[in-house]
C-alpha cells in the first residue's frame, strides 16, 4: 500500500485524503462492505467538493461552434429523424454533456494512467505521472484474473461505483482519480496472495 | 434438422446485414479514396494495362508506394474488379468490402450454432468491422486469410490432415498485411505447441505443413536484405531511439486491452477513425468484461486457450511501434474481443428469464448501434473527416478535365499522392506513366524509398509551385490556403477561378489564373518571361 509514489503524493497533498484512502483499501481487502461504502461517501464527497468538473456543466464557445455546425450535417444527413424537438435538444442539451461525462469515465479505465502515466495516450494540458511501478503489473493482471474467475461482486461494485464518482471529478486534478486507488491496491494484494499460494 | 435450417436462415440474414452495411454507398462514402487506395487503385490497373505497377516493375513482391511498401496480395486481387468496373472508387475498395464479409462467415464457420451467429451478427456490427471494410486496406484482406487460416488450424486439432492448409494460409496472410508476418508464425508455434501431442502423432503432416509455410516465406527472403522486407518496422518501430524498450513494449501491449481505447476513445489518427465512436460500442465494454469472466472460468477448453493465445500475440506486432492504439495493426486482436463480446451478450442475455424481454433488449441494443453507427460513419465521418479522402482533390481532377485546353500547376504539399490521385481517376496510360515518371525509380524499386515529387498528366502538373517562373506563364495555380497566400495572390496578380470546398465547408484548394502581361507591367525587375511576351 505505501509501495506506490501514488500514496505518497496524495499524503504530502491531504494527509486526511490519504489515510482515508489507506483504511478504505483495508476495509476492501477484507470485504468489509458498509464501512467501505461509507467511508467512500465521506472521500467522495470530499473529493467533489474541492474538484468537480465544473467542464461537465459548461459548453465552451469551440463546442458550440462544434455544435453548430454538427447541427447543419444531421440536418442534411438525417432529414426528419434528427429535424424534430428531440433530436435537436440531444444535440444541443444532451449529447455535450453526457459525452464529457464519458470522456472523464474512460480515462479513469485506462490500466495505463495508473501504470505508465498514461502513455502512450497522454493528455494534453495533465500533469500524468506513474501512480504504481509498472513491474506491479503482472500482479494487477493476476488479480484481475481472481476477481474474473471467482465471486468478489463487491471489489467490482466498489471499482464501477468509484468509476462513476470520479468521472464527475476534474480530470486534470493533479492526485489522479484518487477513488479508484483502494481497488487497484486490493486487486494488487489478491494478485500477490495468489502467486504466493501458487508458488511459496 | 429444423434447428440446422433456422439456423442456416439466420446465417444468410446476417451475411445480408454485413452485405449491406459494407456495401451500400460504397463508392461515394467516404467521398474519396486516402493514399494507399490510391496507390492500390492505379498500381492495379497499371497491372492490367501492361502487366507491370506505376513504376514498371513486373510482378512485385512487394510494391514501392509514397516512400513505403504495400503489401501485395490486395493489390494483386484488385486487378480484377478494376478489370470489371474500371479504376473507380468502388472498384478499388470492394475487395476489402467482401473481405469482411468473409471475415463474418469464417467467423460462424469457427463457433457454430446459436453462438456461431450472435459472434457473426457482433462482427457485421462492430464499428472497426464495417469501418475497415469499408476502407481498402490491405489488413482487411490480411485478417480474412488469417481467420481462414485459424479456422483449418483449429480443424486441424481434431483431423490433422487440414495442417497443411492451415499452414498455407496462414503464410500466405504474411503476403497480405505487416501485422501477420510476425502473427502467422506466432500463432502457428504457440498452436502447435499447446497442441503438441496431438501433431506428434501426425509428424508427417506436420512436416509437410511447415514446409509449405516456409515455402511461402519464399518471397520475403527474395528480398530480404534490400531494405523494403523491414522497411515499414524500421520507420514505426521505437528500437534505437534511446528509449527504454521493455517499458514502452509493455505500455503499448498494454494500451491494446484498455477499455478507453476500445470502447471510449477513437484511434488518434483521423483519417483512420470516426468522431466520437471508437472500434466498439460504448455499452459493449459490459458484455466484455462477462465474457472474458466466462472464458477465464472455462480456460481449459481447447478453443478458450486458442483464442487465449491469440488474444495474447495479436498486440505483439502492433506493440513494437510508437502509434498509440493503431487499430490498423490488430485486426486479430479485434476479432477475438468480437468473440469475447459476443460470449459476453450470450451470458448476460441468459440471464433474462423471460423470452419476449431478451429478444426486446436484444433487438434494442442492435438497432441502437446501427443507428449509432449510421449517425458517426454515414453523417459525421463524411462530413467531419472529408478531407481525409481528398475530396476535394477529386472535385479539382473534374475541373481539370473539364477545362481540357488550360493548364494547370497544381501543388502537392499537403497531398503526396494528387499525381497518382489524378492518373487514376483520369485513366492515365500506365505504360505513359512507367516511361515519364516511374521509370527513374525502377532500378532501386526495393532498396530505396525515394519517389516521383513531380508530375505531368496531360494538362495537369503536380508539383511544388515555382514562383519566379510559374507566374510569368499562362496557367491555373492551385494550391490550399498555405501553398497560395493572400499575400502571394496580390503580389503575383492572380485572379481567383475556384474555391474548392470539402463537405465540413472548409476552403481546402483555391484555384488561380496568372496574368503574365500584367504582372510584367508591375515587377521592376522584370523577368526572361517578360521579355519574351513582349
Amino acid at each position: 500500500m505505501l509501495g506506490n509514489a501514488w500514496i505518497w503524493r496524495i499524503l504530502g497533498s491531504s494527509p486526511f485524503l490519504g489515510l482515508g484512502l489507506m483504511v478504505l483499501s483495508f476495509l476492501l481487502v477484507f470485504n468489509l462492505k458498509i464501512p467501505s461504502l461509507v467511508l467512500l461517501a465521506v472521500l467522495g464527497s470530499f473529493l467533489l467538493k474541492t474538484t468537480f468538473d465544473t467542464n461537465l456543466l459548461y459548453v465552451s464557445p469551440l463546442e458550440k461552434d462544434r455544435i453548430e455546425h454538427r447541427h447543419e450535417y444531421y440536418a442534411q444527413g438525417l432529414g426528419r429523424i434528427y429535424k424534430n424537438r428531440i433530436g435537436i435538444y440531444l444535440n444541443y442539451s444532451v449529447s455535450p454533456y453526457i459525452s464529457r461525462y464519458l470522456k472523464n469515465l474512460s480515462y479513469n479505465l485506462d490500466t495505463n494512467l495508473y501504470f505508465f502515466a498514461n502513455h502512450p495516450r497522454e493528455r494534453a494540458g495533465v500533469n500524468e505521472f506513474e501512480k504504481f511501478s509498472f513491474v506491479l503489473l503482472p500482479f494487477f493482471i493476476v488479480g484481475l484474473i481472481a476477481i474474473f474467475s471467482g465471486s468478489f461482486g463487491f471489489l467490482v461494485f466498489y471499482f464501477a461505483l468509484s468509476l462513476l464518482i470520479s468521472a464527475l471529478a476534474f480530470p486534470g486534478y493533479d492526485l489522479g482519480p484518487i477513488l479508484t486507488f483502494p481497488f487497484i491496491v486490493a486487486v494488487l494484494y489478491l494478485g500477490v496472495t495468489r502467486i504466493a499460494k501458487k508458488w511459496l | 434438422m429444423v434447428v440446422k435450417l433456422k439456423i442456416l436462415l439466420l446465417l444468410i440474414g446476417v451475411l445480408l446485414l454485413a452485405g449491406i452495411l459494407r456495401l451500400w454507398q460504397l463508392g461515394s462514402v467516404p467521398p474519396g479514396l486516402n493514399v494507399d487506395e490510391v496507390s492500390e487503385g492505379y498500381n492495379a490497373y497499371s497491372l492490367i494495362k501492361t502487366g507491370k505497377d506505376r513504376y514498371g516493375m513486373a510482378i512485385p513482391v512487394i510494391f514501392k508506394s509514397f516512400g513505403s511498401y504495400q503489401p501485395p496480395i490486395y493489390t494483386y486481387l484488385t486487378t480484377i474488379p478494376v478489370l470489371a468496373f474500371g479504376p473507380t472508387a468502388f472498384a478499388v475498395k470492394i475487395v476489402s468490402a467482401l473481405s469482411g464479409i468473409a471475415v463474418v462467415f469464417f467467423t460462424f464457420l469457427i463457433i457454430r450454432g446459436r453462438l456461431g451467429l450472435l459472434a457473426g451478427l457482433v462482427l457485421t456490427i462492430s464499428p472497426w468491422a464495417i469501418f475497415f471494410s469499408r476502407m481498402g486496406t490491405e489488413a482487411n484482406i490480411g485478417l480474412a486469410i488469417f481467420i481462414a487460416g485459424f479456422y483449418f488450424l483449429l480443424k486441424s486439432a481434431k483431423e490433422t490432415a487440414y495442417f497443411p492448409l492451415a499452414a498455407f494460409l496462414l503464410g500466405l496472410a504474411t503476403h497480405a498485411y505487416y501485422s501477420e508476418r510476425i502473427l502467422s508464425i506466432l500463432l502457428l508455434t504457440g498452436f502447435v505447441l499447446i497442441n503438441y501431442k496431438i501433431y506428434l502423432k501426425s509428424k508427417k503432416l506436420l512436416f509437410i505443413g511447415l514446409v509449405i509455410f516456409g515455402l511461402t516465406q519464399l518471397p520475403h527472403l527474395a528480398i530480404l536484405k534490400s531494405g523494403a522486407f523491414t522497411r515499414r518496422l524500421d520507420q514505426v518501430t521505437y528500437f534505437n531511439r534511446g528509449i527504454p524498450v521493455v517499458r514502452e513494449f509493455v505500455s503499448q501491449y498494454s494500451e491494446y486491452f484498455s477499455p478507453r481505447s476500445l470502447f471510449f476513445e477513437p484511434d488518434d489518427q483521423v483519417s483512420r477513425s470516426m468522431p466520437d465512436l471508437s472500434v466498439f460500442y460504448r455499452w459493449m465494454v459490459v458484455p466484455f468484461f462477462f465474457g472474458f469472466a466466462y472464458l477465464i472460468r472455462n480456460y481449459k477448453d481447447g478453443f478458450v486457450k486458442s483464442l487465449f493465445l491469440l488474444a495474447l500475440i495479436a498486440p505483439i506486432p502492433a506493440a513494437l511501434t510508437t502509434d498509440p492504439f493503431y487499430s490498423l495493426r490488430v485486426f486479430e486482436l479485434l476479432w477475438t474481443f468480437s468473440i469475447v463480446i459476443s460470449i459476453g451478450i450470450w451470458v448476460l442475455l441468459s440471464k433474462v428469464k423471460q423470452k419476449t424481454l431478451r429478444y426486446t433488449i436484444f433487438l434494442a441494443m442492435l438497432f441502437i448501434s446501427l443507428l449509432s453507427f449510421y449517425v458517426n460513419y454515414f453523417v459525421l465521418y463524411k462530413f467531419e473527416r472529408s478531407d481525409t479522402v481528398r475530396f476535394s482533390s477529386t472535385e479539382l481532377i473534374k475541373i481539370t478535365k473539364e477545362r481540357q485546353n488550360e493548364k494547370f500547376v497544381v501543388d502537392l504539399s499537403r497531398d503526396i499522392s494528387i499525381g497518382v490521385r489524378t492518373a487514376l481517376y483520369r485513366r492515365y496510360d500506365p505504360a505513359l506513366f512507367q516511361k515519364e515518371i516511374g521509370e527513374p525509380f525502377l532500378d532501386k524499386y526495393y532498396s530505396s524509398v525515394d519517389y516521383e515529387k513531380e508530375y505531368k498528366i496531360d494538362n495537369v502538373e503536380v508539383r511544388a509551385i515555382n514562383w519566379k517562373e510559374d507566374v510569368y506563364k499562362d496557367q491555373i495555380l492551385v494550391g490550399d490556403p498555405l501553398a497560395i497566400s493572400q499575400q502571394q495572390v496580390d503580389e503575383h496578380k492572380l485572379k481567383l477561378e475556384f474555391e474548392l470546398k470539402d463537405l465540413s465547408e472548409e476552403v481546402s484548394l483555391r484555384g488561380y489564373s496568372t496574368n503574365p502581361r500584367q504582372k510584367c507591367l508591375s515587377s521592376p525587375l522584370g523577368s526572361v518571361y517578360c521579355d519574351r511576351l513582349q
